[in-house]
This record gives C-alpha cells, structure tokens and sequence, in this order.
C-alpha cells in the first residue's frame, strides 16, 4: 500500500511539474502528440467522479474503520486525474476554436482543482476543508467546460437564450450567433484572415480579398457558401481542419438566408417555411401540434394494423395515431375494439361506408382524443350519435349519407364543444332544420353539401348489352343503364322516338329479321338521351351448310360458303391489310344454295352487303330466292330488286330482308345480281361494280 | 475524418455509460457531454424514415386532373382585355424579350395580338375572374386558389409535361405520384396507392406515355397504375373458372415461397416487390368491386358530375373514379385529359374542351367538401404549360389559334391546405411576363410536398452516386398559396 502511495506521490509531483511547465510556457509549446488532448473529455469525468465521493465518504466516516487510508488515498488518486485532465485540457485548448474569455475561466478553474488537490495531499489535515474545496472547484470547472462545450445556455433546457419567434430578426438572431460562434475568431479586429473581418454588418459587406463573401440571393455563387460546402480535407474548406466545424443545419441556415436575399432586417416569418422549419420547428407554418400523451410503442401500432386498418402516426416523432379502415366487405368489429390499446393516442379515425352500427359507436365513444371522425354512408342512427357526447376534443365529424337527424345533433352539439365543422349533407337533416341548427350553434359550420339544381339534365344513352349484333334463334336484344329506373324508347323506322312512342321497354327487345334500331333513354326529371342508332340482323333457322356455285373474285374470298353463315359481321377494310370478311363478286354473281338437316318453313332471307359506292361497291340489282327438297327441283319463291343509291357515299353496310311465302323447304338457293354498269356520279361509270356479301341469314 | 472516427469512438463509450447506468454519477448527462450533437435529433444532412409525412400534412391526398395538351390561359383564368383591345396589333418587342418559339411559328412573320373569344365573369367572394367556358368551375372560385404565375423550362409537350410529372424534362425520374407513394406510403394497403386514369377530349391531342407515371430509379412498387377505360376498369382481377378463392390463396403462398428462395439466392429487391404486388391484387379482388360499383351512387351525384360520368373512359367517369379512389385511400391519383393543344381553331376546341371539364371539376371539389374530404385532399387542375398571347395562322374575329407558352400560364389548385377563394401572382397586361409572385414547376412540386407533410429537400433517393429529390437542386415553398 505504502509502495503504491509512494509510487502515486512522485507520479503527481511529476505531472504537477508538467503542468506548472505547460502553464508557463503556454504560448510558445508546439503540440508534440497531435489529438492528445481529445482525452480531455474522456477523462474529465474521473475527477468529478473521484472528488464527489471523497466528499461523500465524510457521510459514512463513521461506519469505516479504516476511513483515513481511504480518504487520503482516494484524495490522491483524485488529484493524480485532475492534473492529468488539466493537462490534456490545455493541449485542448492549444487545438483552438474555443472562445477566449470561456476558455480563460475554464483553464483556470480547472488548474485551481489540481491545486487544491495537490496541496491537501501535501498537507493531510482538515481533509473534508479540501474535499469540499476541490468539490466547490471541480462545480465551477465543470460549469465552465460545459458552457464552453454546450453553449452559455446549456442549463436552460430546452430554451435558448435567445426566444425565436417569427418576429425575430434573422440575421440578428439567427445568422449572426452563428457568424460569431464559428467564424468570427479568426476574422475579427484582433485576427483578420484573408483581410476579412465578420465582426460587423459593414465588415462582412465589405468583404476580404477576394472581394464580396456572398452574392444576395444566389447561394451557389456566394464565397461564403461555396468555401463552407468544400469537402472537409480541401485547403479552401472553411471553417479550418481543427477549428469547430459548422453543424448541417446551420450551413443550411446560411445557405437559404443568402438564397432567400441575404437581408439584415427580415423577419424569420417573411422567409421561407424551410428555413422557418428548420430555426424553429414547433413555431412555424409547418407545426405539428403538441399532444400531452406520450406515443404508443411501437408494438401496440403494429398490432393493431391489419390488411384492411392502417393506423399510423400523423407526423414524424408525433404521439398523435390515425386509423383508416377500407373495404366495407372485409370489416371486422374486433379491429375497431382492438383499437383501444391505442385509444389515448387516436385522434383521426375514418370509419365511412364501414358496416358500423350504433354498437361501434360506444367504442369509438372511448377513443377520448379524437379530433376528427368520418361516419359518412354508415348505418348509424340518432340514437347511436348520442354516444358521442364524451368526445371533448372532436373538431370535424362527418355523417353524411347517414339517417342521422336534426333532434340527435340538437342533443349532441351543446357537448361537443370543440367542434366547428360538421359535414350532414345527404341525411335526413332538411334545409329548415339547417337554418335552425345553424341559429343554435353559430360557432359551428355546417356543410349541407350540393343541393341538385332545378336545372335538367340529358341523360347518358342506352348502353347496349349484346356483343354481337347477330342476334342467334332466342336471342334478344339487350340494353342497360348506369341511372335506376330508367325507360328506353325505341322506333324502327328510322324515325326518332318520344314520348308517344309507344315502343319501350326495360331492358329486352324481340327482334324478328335485319331492323334499324333507333333507341334513346329516358327517365323522370331528366332529359331524354341522345338517340343511338345500330342496325340488327336476326337468324331464326340455322342452315347445315351453304355451298358457293360460283367462284368469289380472287382478292375477296374470305372463307367461301361458311363465311356467309359465320355470325362475324364484316369489317372495315383497313388499307395495305387483306380483308377476308367479305365475300366480293366482280366478274360474276352470287350464286348460293343453303342446305337445311329437315324440311324447314322459313319467313324469309336477310342478305348483309357492302354499300361503298366511292369504291365502286353496290347492293345487288336483284336478289331471287329459290326453294324446293331436292336441288335439282327448286322453284323461284321470291325476289326483291334492291334500291340503288343516287349518290357518291362511304362504308355503309347493311342488309335486306326478303320475305318468302312460308312452305316447308329443305334446300334454299339465293342469287344475287350484281350492277353491270356503274352510274355517272362515280369516275369508273359504264364499268361493273363490285357486290360484296357478309352473311345469309334466315328467318 | 479524424473527427468522425473520433465521435464514432465516443459513441460507444456512452452506449457503454448508458449499460452502467448505476455506475456513475449522472452517466447519462456525462455521456451527453462528450459529444452536442447527441440529444440534437436528426441532423440535416441525414434523410427522415420513410412512410411518415415530416411534420403534420394538410393534405394527405392529391388528386391531379392534368389538362394535356396545355389550355389556354387567356380564354380560362387570366383575364386581360388589353389583348382585345390591342387585337390584330403586333406583340411588342420588349414584352417577348427574345423568347425563343416553336418550329409551328418560327416562321410567321407577323404576330397579332387575339384576345379571348369568350367572356369573363367575377365569381364567389372573392371576385375571382373566370371565363364563360368554366362556370362550374366559377360556381366554386371560392374554394379555389389560381395561380396565374406558373412558368416552365420546356416548350414543348413531351418535354414541358414530363418536366410537370417528374421534375425533369428528361424521362428518367420518379413521377410525383412515385415520390409521393415512396415517401408517404399507402393509405389503403388493399389498392396501389398511385392510380393513373386516361380520357381523350374533342380538341387536338397530344400523347401520353407512361414515362409520365414511372417509378423512375425508385422501388416499381411506387409505378402509377394506370385503369382501363372500358367499364371494369381494372382487368384479370376475377378468378379464372374453377379456382376457388381457397386455391388462389394456396397458389399464391406456394408462389410466394419459391420467390423467397429466389430472393434468398439474387438478393434482387424486385422479387420481394412483386410478392407484395402479387399479394395486393389478391386484396384488390375484394376491394376493388366495392369501389367501382357505381350502383350506390345517389342519382344527385350523377346530377353533380354529369351524366356523362357513367360513361366509361370520360373524363367525367374518371374524375368520379378519381373521387371514390381518393376516398378509399389512394395517395395520388393522376388524371391526365388529353386534347388541349389548340395551335388553330381555338374557340371552337376550348368550347368542346371545357364541356367535357367544366362541370365534373368543379363537382369534385364540392364532392370532396361535402363528405368533409377536401381539407385533406389536394386537387390540382392544369396542365404543361400556356398559349401564346398571339395568333398562329390566320387570324380572323371567330377563328384563331394560339401557340406554346412557356413564361406564364394558369393553373388552379383546391383544399388541402390551399389558400381557398384566392389568386396568386399576377402578368403583365399582355399576360405574356411574370410581374409577380412566379411559381416556377419546381417551386410548384416544392410546395405540393409540403402541404403533403414533406420537406422537399429531405425526401431523397440514392441513385448513380448521388441524392435525387423531386425538385432535385432547386424549388422554394411558397407560403403564399397556403392557407
């Protein structure tokens, strides 16, 4: 023990010599160890802890028995780590980039505690005289160090000296304390590097050697930026290698003020909201609001998330939860009572369209906190609303598209008393009862929403349900609507339909053989609808198969005597692209004979051609119908001359129904004659048209 | 570099004095000493956690009604009779200072002054002025904020609208929606949180292309997802005959495992993507009937938008969609209506344009209001960029044309924290030069993050060695426009 207090002694005269050494020729040393003296905040707190205790060792003298080898030692290992720390602290300190005067106090604070120590160690009388006094010292070098450290308001918890409000001065408040802080040290009176002084306003306008350090609203093409942007190892980089280095924020802070105009009297609110939000977080546009309740773990947030509720919180860092639910088919009433874990935490929760009943409402009764509440196109009812009563922070309630009435709100609203906004549009609250409600609660908005106009509007058309326009034997023709309750009107003779039309249906529309259909929409309290017109084809009796006796044109084969009975309507030809669905006749006529499995008693045939009169396509001159059970024994039955247009026209397909006096048949055989000589108004005239053909349908 | 080891090194010793808490007196203040920063927060130069807005949004939805095509400003929101006054004159020099112009009128040797075809109304409190072709949306001007200082880079369509959609004019970054969905995550987990729904009006139209809507470098689960317009507006949701919803599920789990093996081997974060997508369009078969299903609708509601909104792929339809996405969650959802471009035959296209609009716009926002949605929900109408204040082509009393305009064009934005019944900035009489309050597009992606709840210089993605951002290197928040 004697050897160790022996061996402690001389290593604390040698560093107290050390020290003495250090003081005096502090100006003049050059730092042997680079970096040493960042053990001085490593090792700091070995003193302070070793000096409390040796104080604290008076408190239970009594129950020592050998509390003098303690103390005394202990006093010595304590003065062995102040002037190690002193040491280091000066080594430090020759670092630079502290500020003077807090840096003098502190140095010399901190020497003082080594002292103390060192002398009592010298002395050992009045042990607890030097404990209390090193204590006393080590108290104000560690105030100092910390200040220095911290910033002088290091003791005013989260308060700054300086209270920023939007009135405060930016460059006064903000920019200036941090010019002063991190660059002024070597750009003052005393020590002007690069002939720059950023003591003043008219110092820093004046700039230093390279002229002026920013250019008022271009923060990239300011000096002052640009040097302070540098990569830490550049030799430009400022503040210097060593010295204290800006912090993000507050290269941010001066980048935006230059940005933002480099002005010396702006306010902080008539600078952007970033730079607002950067300076003073709570107070500018962008606040979160504060909530007294401290946040939920982590762990009751995820529990209560499923697929189908996300709860999350409302900002960064904020306590405040939201709840969403979707999807009314998959809702589940245990997740709104699970919710509960969280119920102090929940102030927005959206139940709309969820299939809630007055029973959720006393759970959401519980989430005490909530602030806004969507019940829209829920199932609840006056009675149920009532137990919201308790919701004394409720700020928006939605309950459109709720049977909610006037009484509940009458009821309701005189508790809620937070509340200013109400959303009731589409429930069963009517425009007297607003104005009342209205009259009682001024301080509350009502929002009765859109109120249909006495103005009338057209009705969207019929949308047609079918796919194909070749109607099969059955088949009807289909129409629906996207509006309930709602008429079609229909004609077939190409005139437009009204209200004495006395063709209507709901939805089906037999149709017989090929019939233009012109159909609109109509309903109580709208406009009819524009008319839309579509031209049917009906096939009531299907033949096994229809042969081809003569030879299509090579061009337009499509698929020979099927095609004719293919139910695909043909289509418009598209240029460079061979079009195979349409059967083309040039140098001959259409010549077909339809073969039915029985002797079948038709109504008549419907032929589908092609009018395009600007490519020299016409309807057939002549269509005769021959029947009979054996082909070789058929008799004419019908024929029908087609109309022939008087004029140039586009692609117009269409068909003809020629009717047939009804005896029973097995074989049907249609021949079609084609134009032989093209009228005037088309430029090919004297020459032969061509007769296209789709389909050969009978009904 | 010294430092940074040095604080790195400090920082484990106050994990250290943290674990011994009992050992020293006040461990835990001591080890705050030894390195300030420590109880600071986050410092700026790290990004946020994603999937939380920064701060409290005002709007936690966008809903864009994009006008492709760029409408024209002088026969919608900015009203300036000087151009009828001055009709047939030429454009003076010092007002086009040197802009450049398009290939379409390059050319021209003469460029006369045309002033608005339609007339203008004051509407609302506010006495906002709006033309003829817009009463609908005049009905609303009170809860509206036009901006008549928008300004862009590009003058063209392609660049101009892919500047407007990704902050760039070249098509390689993420959409705002992606942003958005990146950033803030998805309301709804049962539907993308980013919806893109196409409509094509009478006038000239210009393409769209899904660059406009891209994940860009982003995660492809933030890609816009664009509807079909025929009436099942999402297609293949059904289960093909004779799978049953037992099968789906065991298929997609057994799926599921083989794509995690495949993760566990490549490491490729596209694989984890898809399984999330795969299980999303799985909750998308029960949730996305429910939102369709226009049967619920009330027959007023019809009467709001307009009949034609039950026609699918209209404009109408889409923007009633719009609202019912919007409603269920969807963070962003992106309308584009083509048709805009009117280089000739203005008045009549703007008339036809404006019909198709007009009326199912404006009954969005009241929509969104009356449900209590608009405060949280941002809807935004215009599109790339303006029209010229002169005529290309012949100019005659009812017929004119108007070409690109890039330096001020106007837009309209609505709820979500927007300064409702307002306009910002303000032209020069010619409406050709910003004489106040510009917002330029990255000052406008700025402050729509904003009212999201983002700081825009914050909300970043390393990407080919460096941080993207929407507003990439510039972009102010401009208060103005905030309520």
């Amino acid at each position: 023990m004697e050897k160790i207090e022996k061996i402690g002694n001389v290593l604390l005269w040698g560093l107290q010599g050390f020290l003495v050494f250090l003081l005096i020729f502090q100006s003049s040393f050059e730092l042997p160890l680079a970096g040493i003296g960042h053990l001085h905040p490593l090792i700091l707190h070995l003193p302070i802890g070793f000096g409390v205790l040796l104080v604290g060792l008076f408190a239970i003298k009594k129950q020592l028995a050998s509390f003098e080898v303690l103390a005394e030692f202990l006093l010595l290992i304590t003065a062995i780590f102040s002037t190690l720390t002193a040491i280091f602290g000066l080594f430090l300190a020759k670092e630079g980039g502290y500020e003077t005067s807090a840096l003098d106090w502190h140095q010399w604070s901190g020497v003082a505690v080594s002292f103390v120590y060192f002398v009592w160690v010298l002395v050992r009388r009045n042990l607890l005289i030097g404990a209390s006094l090193g204590f006393i010292a080590l108290l104000f070098a560690g105030h100092t160090g910390a200040s220095i450290t911290h910033g002088e308001d290091y003791l005013h918890f989260g308060e700054k000296s300086t209270k920023i409000t939007p009135e405060s001065v930016v460059f006064e408040d903000i920019v200036q304390p941090i010019l002063k802080a991190k660059c002024e040290s070597c750009h003052n009176d005393q020590k002007t590097k690069g002939a720059l002084k950023m003591n003043s306003i008219a110092n820093l306008m004046k700039g230093g050697k390279h002229g002026a350090i920013w250019k008022a609203g271009d923060a990239l093409n300011s000096h002052l930026i640009q040097r302070i942007k540098l990569p830490m190892n550049a030799k430009e980089h400022m503040p210097p290698l060593g010295k204290a280095q800006l912090t993000p924020d507050e290269i941010t802070i001066l980048a935006l003020w230059v940005k933002e105009g480099a002005s010396f009297d702006k306010t902080l609110k008539e600078f952007s909201p970033s730079l607002q939000q950067l300076i003073t977080p709570s107070t500018a546009a962008t606040a979160t609001k504060e909530y007294d309740f401290s946040a939920a773990s982590e762990s009751a947030i995820a529990s209560v998330n499923t697929p189908y509720c996300t709860v999350y919180p409302i900002a960064y860092e904020s306590p405040a939860l939201q709840a969403d639910f979707y999807v009314a088919a998959k809702f589940d009433p245990k997740t709104l009572s699970d919710l509960s874990q969280v119920s102090e935490q929940l102030v927005g929760l959206q139940l709309s369209k969820m299939p809630i009943t007055n029973e959720s409402l006393s759970l959401v009764s519980k989430f005490a906190n909530l602030e806004k509440l969507n019940l829209n196109f829920t199932s609840i009812d006056d009675a149920g609303l009532t137990q919201l009563s308790g919701l004394n922070h409720l700020e928006k309630l939605s309950i459109s598209g709720t049977k909610v009435g006037r009484n509940a709100l009458a009821q309701l609203l005189p508790k809620l008393i937070t509340l200013r906004e109400i959303h009731v549009w589409n429930t069963a609250i009517s425009a007297a009862d607003l104005t009342s409600l209205q009259k009682q609660f001024p301080k509350i908005k009502f929002d009765a929403g859109y109120v249909p106009k006495d103005e009338l509007l057209q009705i969207n058309p019929p949308i047609l349900v079918n796919e194909n326009l070749i109607l099969k034997p059955g088949e009807k023709l289909n129409f629906k609507h996207t509006l309930r309750d709602v008429l079609f009107r229909y004609t077939v003779n190409d005139s437009i339909p009204d209200s004495t039309s006395e063709l209507q249906t709901r939805a089906a529309i037999a149709i017989n053989n090929y019939t233009k259909v012109r159909i609109l929409a109509t309903k109580p309290g709208w406009l009819a609808s524009k008319p839309i017109d579509m031209r049917v084809y009906k096939s009531n009796f299907i033949p096994s198969r229809i042969d081809l006796l003569t030879k299509p044109d090579p061009s337009y084969p499509a698929t020979g005597g099927a095609s004719l009975q293919d139910f695909v309507l043909g289509a418009r030809e598209v240029k460079g692209v061979s079009n195979y669905s349409w059967l083309g006749f040039k140098e001959t006529d259409l010549d077909a004979v339809a073969t039915f499995a029985k002797s079948t008693t038709i109504h008549g045939v419907t032929l589908s051609f092609l009018e395009k009169t600007d490519s020299d396509v016409f309807p057939p001159v002549r269509v005769e119908v021959w029947a009979g059970d054996s082909p070789e024994k058929l008799r004419l039955v019908a024929t029908i001359k087609p109309p022939q247009p008087k004029e140039k026209n586009g692609y117009s397909p269409r068909g003809i129904n020629i009717p047939v006096a009804s005896s029973p048949a097995k074989y049907y055989r249609i021949k079609a004659e084609r134009l032989k000589r093209l009228p005037t108004f088309v430029e090919n005239k004297g020459k032969g048209a061509w007769l296209r053909v789709d389909e050969l349908l009978f009904y | 570099m010294e430092n940074e080891f040095f604080k790195n090194r400090l920082n484990i010793t106050r994990r250290h004095f943290f674990g011994q808490a009992a050992a020293g007196i006040g461990g835990l203040a001591l080890g705050s000493l030894l390195v300030p920063e420590l109880f600071k927060g986050e410092s700026a130069g790290q990004s946020l956690p994603l999937g939380v807005a920064h701060f409290a949004p005002k709007a936690k939805r966008v809903i864009y009604l994009c006008q492709n095509g760029a409408p024209s400003q002088y026969e919608s929101f900015d009203f300036k009779p000087t151009l009828n006054k001055m009709a047939g004159q030429e454009l003076p020099d010092s007002i086009r200072g040197g802009q450049r112009l398009t290939g379409m009128t390059a050319s021209q040797d003469k460029f006369p002054l045309v002033g608005s075809y339609y007339n203008f109304k004051q509407y609302g409190k506010s006495g906002t002025y709006i033309s003829d072709l817009f009463p609908h949306i005049g009905s609303v001007a009170d809860d509206i904020c036009v901006i008549r200082t928008m300004n862009t880079d590009a003058i063209n369509h392609d660049p101009a609208l892919t500047f407007l959609q990704t902050g760039a004019q070249v098509g390689n970054r993420p959409s705002m929606g992606a942003w958005m969905s990146y950033g803030l995550g998805s309301e709804n987990k049962n539907l993308p949180a980013f919806c893109v729904l196409l409509s094509r009006g009478r006038g000239n139209g210009q393409g769209v292309y899904s660059k406009l809507w891209t994940n860009g470098f982003l995660d492809s689960t933030h890609q816009g997802v664009v509807f079909s317009s025929s009436e099942d507006p999402i297609l293949y949701l059904n289960d093909s005959d004779g799978i049953d919803k037992a099968g789906r599920r065991r298929m997609l789990d057994q799926l599921a495992e083989l794509n995690h093996e495949g993760f566990a081997e490549n490491k490729d974060p596209e694989v984890e993507a898809k399984v999330q997508q795969y299980e999303m369009a799985y909750r998308m078969q029960t949730a996305v009937p429910e939102l369709t299903d226009l049967s619920k609708e009330p027959d007023h509601i019809v009467r709001m938008y307009g009949p034609e909104c039950l026609v699918p792929g209209t404009y109408a339809a889409n923007v009633l969609l719009a609202r019912k996405l919007s409603e269920s969650g969807v963070r962003f959802v992106q309308i584009y209506h083509q048709g805009w471009d009117s280089h000739g035959n203005l008045p009549k296209e703007m008339a036809m344009q404006a019909q198709d609009v007009d009326r199912s716009s404006a009954a969005l926002i009241t929509d969104l209001k009356q449900r209590g949605l608009l405060d949280e929900t941002l809807v935004i109408w215009g599109g790339e960029f303006g029209r010229t204040n002169y005529c290309q082509g012949q100019y005659t009393v009812d017929n004119y044309g108007r070409d690109h305009h890039p330096r001020a064009y106007s837009i309209f934005m609505a709820g979500g924290g927007v300064k409702a019944g307002s306009v910002y900035g303000e032209t020069d009489e010619f409406g050709y030069n910003v004489v106040k309050d510009p917002v330029h597009i990255h000052d406008f992606h700025a402050t729509v993050q904003h009212l999201m709840g983002i700081n825009h210089e914050q909300l970043t993605y390393k990407h080919l060695g460096r941080r993207y951002r929407l507003t990439d290197i510039a972009g102010n928040v401009l208060p103005g426009l905030m309520a």
